[in-house]
């Protein structure tokens, strides 16, 4: 009994399957479908609400979770850059202190190696002095020395011998010394050292006009010292018998014997220099 | 049973969302369909099959009908088994129910074939869709046994 009633069940079921199959056939049951479809899907849309509302919930959480998380791995960070600032900073400060006593700039050239004054005796007090740097620091013979002194390169001699590890300076004020200076009036000479404090700008043409006060420069082209090298003041000016011109008597701006960190200008930064 | 029907329609609907509708979704109503059959016989089987079929086909696109006759074919057939097995054989409910997805997928490609539906036929996918279920199957039968036990 019972199962005749379930196959006749079954069959008024696969029947109506069927007619709801053949039913795509047919347009305006379609439609039908279409309509029904539409006013059921705000109902199903009801049902997801509270899911999917729990689900956002749960993604915020997460979110929330995850931000947290990335929070403090941030703070983290921040603790350790915030340290190594003040390391870094702690270092600058000392960097800066030794720039100032060393008298360091921003416009020393590249090429430029720092050295300290290691022997100066008073045999050569006038002549010479011996640097801490040499052949294995990449100096060579004839590099202008030089003082930096503010906003000014000012100069001390130039390199006359060289040993693996320390050059032998041969300075402004030493007898053999010579270079080609100019004036900021655009005045022409030769600067020669004296074997005393002050030096001389000799071969000044007659006539030139020079005082008391201007500065003296390097000029550049003596193939040996870069232009623009500060030299010192003009303290008295001579005029030399037979038309040979006037003799200037020139006080350093800096003397090389009080100089005990200097720097060493290379001379292929010079032709470099000169090139640009 | 209609409260089983909308329970596992619900179910279902958010299984699909979170797990895809692919090879690697669940369908839980044709799962019920099958072990409501073993558990309770051809004719709660049938009839789950019929009305879960008929609620899915009208609230979601696709050919109205297709899921309507499968289940009510699906119950009936699971249906018939009841009885035959011991309750507790997992192996026999793992088998049956991965032999009767498969034929659920592939009468379901023959019938979009037959009304012109759009139809994708991957062997592949079948076999891992229906092997998917059929892992779960035994973890079904337990739920609907705990249902009507209540």
């Amino acid at each position: 009994m019972k199962n005749s009633r379930e196959k006749n069940t079954f069959w008024v079921l696969i029947v109506l399957s069927g007619l709801f199959l053949l039913s795509n056939t047919v347009r305006p049951v379609s439609n039908i479908r279409r309509v029904a479809v539409n006013i059921l899907f705000p109902v199903s849309e009801i049902i997801k609400y509270p899911f999917d509302s729990i689900r956002v919930f749960g993604e915020r959480g997460r979110t929330l979770s995850d931000l947290y998380k990335a929070h403090s791995l941030l703070k983290k960070e921040k603790e350790r850059l915030t340290r190594e600032f003040r390391d870094v900073k702690a270092v600058l400060d000392e960097y800066n202190a030794f720039r100032k006593i060393f008298d360091f700039e921003d416009f020393i050239p590249a090429e430029a190696v720092a050295a300290r004054v290691s022997v100066h005796t008073p045999e050569n007090y006038f002549d010479e002095f011996v640097i801490n740097r040499g052949r294995a620091d990449g100096i060579k013979k004839n590099d202008a020395v030089v003082k930096i002194m503010g906003r000014r390169r000012v100069l001390i001699g130039r390199v006359n011998e060289t040993f693996e590890n320390s050059s032998k300076v041969l300075l402004l004020t030493s007898t053999e010394f010579r270079a080609g200076g100019i004036t900021g009036g655009n005045v022409r000479g030769v600067i020669a050292g004296n074997g005393g404090w002050d030096i001389q700008f000799d071969y000044v043409p007659p006539g030139s006009d020079i005082r008391t006060g201007c500065e003296i420069y390097t000029c550049g082209t003596g193939g040996i010292f870069p232009g623009g090298l500060a030299v010192g003041t003009a303290m008295e000016i001579k005029t030399r018998e037979f038309s040979m011109g006037k003799t200037v008597s020139v006080r350093p701006f800096i003397y090389p014997q009080n100089a005990r960190y200097v720097h060493v200008i290379k001379i292929g930064s010079l032709v470099k220099e000169h090139s640009q | 049973m209609s409260v089983l029907i909308v329970t596992g329609f619900i179910i279902h609907i958010l299984l699909h969302r979170h797990l895809g509708s692919g090879a690697a979704g669940i369908n839980l109503l044709t799962l019920m369909t099958i072990n409501i059959a073993l558990v309770r016989g051809k004719g709660q089987g049938q009839s789950f099959g019929f009305f879960s079929g008929l609620l899915e086909d009208l609230l979601t696109a696709g050919l109205l009908g297709e899921r309507v006759i499968l289940r009510t074919l699906l119950g009936f057939t699971a249906g018939g088994m009841k009885g035959k097995f011991s309750e507790g054989n997992v192996v026999f409910q793992f088998f049956m129910t991965f032999i009767l997805i498969v034929i659920y997928s592939f009468s379901s490609v023959l019938l979009r074939i037959i009304f012109g539906e759009p139809y994708t036929l991957s062997i592949g996918s079948i076999i891992l869709y229906s092997a998917l279920n059929a892992l779960v199957s035994p973890v079904v039968y337990k739920i609907i046994i705990f249902i009507y036990a209540r």
